[in-house]
């Protein structure tokens, strides 16, 4: 796309018209609309960007408080428990409000443009997120206003997390934390539908730039790793408001189960934040060397094999824990394998750099900076995936310089790398290169003094999570070192504000591509129109503005790209492509400015807080109100349907404009939720086995499971497969009656399942709060009866649907009826697994 | 209908041939990485609940009941790895013939990527299961 197709055409044969109603259809909200009610991806990306950097300001000082206080020994500057409130906040805001969140607003912003659509797959879902983080970072803080700061460090393990010694501080953490894992999961389903679905015509997988590849994976990570930590905090808060005992040994409980369940959530979470890295390396190192990247395949490969692994390390935290000898094989390997991925994308990179003659700018400082660091981390890494090494150096510094080399070297470097890389696009201005050079060797210098002397205090016996240490320990001078070069890195972070702040005001305006980059963001300058591309751009290799591919232009591919100049110009849409090859699919409406998403993080703010006051009443209204306020914004508006019914963009050029099944973003937003849920109910099952196992009594307390029999409730879900499979039967054969009439009666079964299933929860014979087994077995049927009442709201919803529309049985109403049937089969499998676990497992074995 | 769209030949073909089903390319691409994961949750599940619980730990040839079950499950999933390897193989062949078009360039990467990533795979989940026979044997 070039300048000139920015500018509104003549009025030639109505064009300049479309054009004009194009420009309207896409504008922006001004003032204070603007504020609350937009949805375009660039403010969003800019505001978590933004919020997440504040957060950061937070963090550092925190961290340079900590510093102080060990920068001698025997210090009582802070006293105990200042310092546990210090690393308690200092690694939960880092590992939850600055590092994902900056690199998710970086994914919103850019992703759109390098993947040249329009806009991400669901806007109103990008400005539900960010209000949702932003309402939970601000809970997180509010423990300060009350004097109730958590103390527990970021990784909450029960006991000490636990009511008897963690008062409304720990409270506040959850609940904050419960807001950032919605927000998470709700930008990871965002994004992996984005990548999959809304690319350029042509952009292949094997196309598709690295920055999208990374991801992927990780937007695919998050989805399970924070539905796995979502499952957790709200057990663990459970123990703490509603006295279950899923964690509490006095009652049947294990702590260690909160172990494996943070951690299963927090090794992924590692690597969730360094895939996206590895991201903005793999865009940066090609530009500087003025090449293709070496190896693009092969670091694909090892994007998705580096996903895959660090799902299997997370016992590698626990190696000191006591698990049985064979374990520690599967895990110990995968721990030493994953170097292999990490090692690959490595050689690739300084492959690419090898023999180039880069220019030495800022960004590439950051990135070769990111090198070292990260390889020095890696090898530590590798070293403490060895079973006794690890057992050796446990809970030292040592582990402590060995995640920050990983954390600070191998995410901040390249985020550092990416936010000079990319301001020119952000901001309209070129950073200053003197004060970028400057902040580079301060960070760079300071970190190193900082973090690398305490490889050799963690080996000589220094714990960490300590508020001081002895002075016969002989490590005065080297934490004296550490503490003074954690101010020169403080600054050097201070050198990085100042020059965006500076160049913001100052610098020199930026041209279009100021690097010379050769992928499809830099085809635009800072003064993008909020749709990004008037036409979708048509991609014929890997580096769309260096256009090296000598395969032929597409006919197909471009006649597709000319009819969608300015089109549609009545409602907001964007071209939906094959997740493989890249070949259109469908033209997909992608929703416009609203309110209804800050009103539906309101709804959740309200029912949270009242939560965290064990003010239920005013919970259950304020879920009340969010669901409504989310079926309101999900509804579309029937205006809307018909102008898109009139269109004429389906005889022009074949494609639908009404996408059905995997075509649909919005089918790809239900299997993200699906996954989410059953996510939450592996988490449940595996808690059941695992508490079975470490139970020398199951069920606990001498306790009668309910028999075979005593779940026959569960047969009315299985009996319901038949109405929706009649239903299915019947609107294939445009019977609106019969298939609404079919709906209704599954969702009649389903709330005939909810009321026996409450009513055997009532009945029982053990409270929630009578042991593990009761608590697990109540929470499970709990899940189940939620599930179920969900899938019903979507029966009754798809059932009115489809009377209302019965001579259009097309379109919006098939794939109504597709997300519910997904959703209907999903819970019907669900309760199967829950039935036999619950039901028929005591019993078998 | 899109000018000169008529003239274009089927850019349905390949996916829809049954060269290139959906499910073929699915289990081509990641079938090494599924493998890999049931392995290491399979192994771990046994391993901590047959330990924990005394089950099967009495040796049989040198290797107790649970060794037993892990080595014939690591050897189940590696061959099943290894079959996604061949499919993804047989895939790039099949989809070398159309490498000069849009799709059939979009397959021979993702039956590239897939053999890849099944051959590490392969190999990890080799790695993981070895050292329960020589070293790692017991609960």
């Amino acid at each position: 796309m070039n300048s000139e197709e920015q500018k509104p055409e003549s009025n030639a044969d109505g064009k300049g018209e479309r054009r004009a109603a194009f420009e309207k259809v896409w504008k922006a909200p001004t003032g204070f609309e603007d504020w609350f009610k937009t949805v375009n991806n660039q403010p969003f990306g800019n505001r978590f960007m933004m919020t997440s950097f504040v957060f950061f300001l937070l963090a550092g000082v925190q961290a340079l408080c900590m510093r102080a206080q060990l920068a001698v020994p025997d210090n009582d500057l802070l006293g105990p428990e200042i310092y546990n409130q210090l690393f308690t906040m200092h690694g939960a805001t880092m590992m939850y409000l600055v590092i994902l969140p900056f690199l998710e607003g970086l994914a919103i912003y850019l992703l759109p443009l390098i993947l040249g659509t329009r806009e991400m797959a669901f806007p109103r879902m990008s400005a539900f997120s960010y209000w949702v983080f932003f309402f939970g970072g601000v809970i997180f803080y509010t423990g300060y206003l009350f004097n109730a700061v958590p103390d527990t460090g970021w990784f909450v393990y029960p006991p000490v997390s636990l009511n008897e010694y963690s008062g409304l501080g720990l409270d506040f953490l959850l609940v904050g934390l419960g807001f950032i894992e919605i927000a998470g999961v709700g930008t990871g389903i965002e994004i992996a539908t984005t990548i999959l679905k809304f690319r350029a015509p042509g952009m292949s997988l094997g196309r598709m730039p690295l920055f999208a590849w990374a991801w992927l994976i990780t937007a695919i990570m998050i989805i399970f790793a924070f539905a796995t930590l979502f499952g957790a905090t709200v057990m663990i808060e459970m123990d703490r408001a509603l006295g279950t005992c899923f964690f509490r040994p006095q009652c049947g409980g294990t702590p260690l189960l909160w172990q494996h369940l943070f951690w299963f959530f927090g090794h992924p979470d590692v690597y969730i934040m360094f895939i996206p890295a590895t991201g903005i390396v793999s865009m940066i190192i090609p530009a500087f060397a003025r090449r293709p990247i070496a190896g693009y395949t092969l670091i694909a490969v090892a994007i998705m094999a580096t996903g895959f692994l660090s799902f299997g390390l997370w016992v590698h935290h626990m190696f000191t824990t006591g698990i049985p000898l064979l374990s520690f094989g599967f895990f110990a390997a995968a721990s030493l394998m994953i170097a292999l991925a990490s090692g690959t994308q490595v050689f690739a990179w300084l492959a690419t750099l090898w023999r180039s003659s880069p220019d030495y700018k800022t960004p590439l400082l950051y990135v070769l900076g990111f090198l070292f660091l990260f390889v020095l981390g890696g090898v530590t890494g590798v070293m403490v995936a060895i079973v006794p090494f690890d057992w050796q150096v446990h809970d030292t510094y040592f582990v402590v310089a060995h995640f920050h080399y990983v954390l600070i070297g191998g995410v901040v470097f390249p985020i550092l790398a990416g936010l000079h890389y990319w301001l020119p696009l952000i901001i309209g201005k070129m950073p200053s290169e003197r004060l970028g050079k400057w902040s580079f060797w301060l960070i760079f210098i300071g970190f190193n003094l900082t973090f690398f002397p305490m490889h050799y205090m963690g080996l000589k016996g220094m714990a960490r999570r300590v508020y001081t240490y002895p002075e016969s320990l002989g490590l005065g001078w080297l934490n004296l070192i550490s503490s003074a070069s954690a101010f020169i890195l403080g600054a050097g972070f201070l050198v990085v504000a100042y020059n965006v702040v500076y160049s913001r005001k100052r610098g020199v305006t930026a041209p279009r591509n100021p690097w010379n980059a050769g992928s499809l963001e830099w085809s635009v300058t800072a003064e993008m129109p909020n749709y990004v591309f008037l036409a979708p751009p048509v991609i014929r290799g890997r580096e769309p503005l260096w256009d090296q591919s000598d395969e032929p232009h597409d006919p197909y591919l471009e006649s597709i790209a000319k009819a969608l100049k300015n089109e549609p110009a009545e409602w907001r849409a964007a071209l939906v492509t094959d997740a493989v090859t890249g070949e259109p699919q469908a033209i997909q409406r992608v929703s416009g400015p609203s309110y209804f998403p800050i009103i539906a993080a309101l709804g959740l703010l309200v029912t949270s807080v009242a939560t965290l006051f064990q003010g239920y009443l005013v919970a259950l209204v304020g879920t009340i109100f969010t669901i409504i306020v989310a079926g309101l914004w999900l509804w579309p508006r029937e205006s809307e349907l018909e102008l898109m019914r009139r269109s004429k963009l389906p005889s022009k050029t074949g494609l639908p404009v009404e996408p059905t099944g995997s075509a649909a973003a919005p089918w790809w937003a239900m299997v993200g939720s699906l996954a989410v849920i059953g996510t939450i109910f592996g988490v449940l099952l595996y808690s059941y086995f695992y508490l079975r196992v470490y139970s020398p009594e199951w069920p606990q307390g001498s306790i009668k499971p309910p028999n075979f029999s005593g779940g026959a409730h569960y047969l009315l879900l299985l009996t319901s497969l038949g109405s929706i499979l009649w239903a299915r039967r019947a609107y294939n054969k445009a019977d609106a009656a019969s298939a609404a009439i079919a709906l209704t009666v599954t969702a009649l079964l389903a709330a005939l399942f909810i009321a026996a299933l409450s009513a055997q929860l009532a009945d029982a014979e053990f409270a929630p709060s009578r042991n593990a087994y009761a608590s697990i077995f109540h929470v499970t049927s709990w899940h189940m009866a939620a599930l179920a009442s969900g899938g019903a709201l979507f029966l009754i919803t798809a059932a009115t649907r489809i009377a209302k529309h019965k001579n259009y049985l097309k379109g919006y109403t098939t794939l109504h009826l597709q997300i519910t049937e997904l959703c209907w089969y999903f819970t019907c499998v669900t309760a199967l697994l829950v039935y036999l676990t619950l039901y028929v497992s005591p019993y078998a074995f | 209908m899109v000018q000169g769209k008529e003239e274009l030949p089927d850019r349905s073909t390949l996916i829809t041939n049954g060269k290139v089903g959906g499910t073929r390319l699915i289990f081509a691409t990641l079938g090494g990485a599924a493998c890999w994961l049931a392995h290491l949750l399979l192994s771990y599940g046994i391993a901590e609940m047959l330990c924990v619980a005394e089950i099967l730990r009495e040796p049989v040839l040198g290797l107790s009941g649970i060794g037993w079950m892990l080595v014939m499950i690591s050897a189940a999933l590696i061959f099943t790895a290894l079959a996604a390897l061949a499919v993804s193989l047989r895939l790039c062949s099949a989809a070398s013939y159309a490498k000069g078009t849009e799709q059939g360039s979009a397959i021979l990467f993702t039956a590239r990527f897939g053999a890849l990533s099944n051959l590490i795979f392969v190999v990890v989940i080799a790695v993981e299961s070895i050292p329960i026979i020589y070293w790692l044997k017991e609960c």
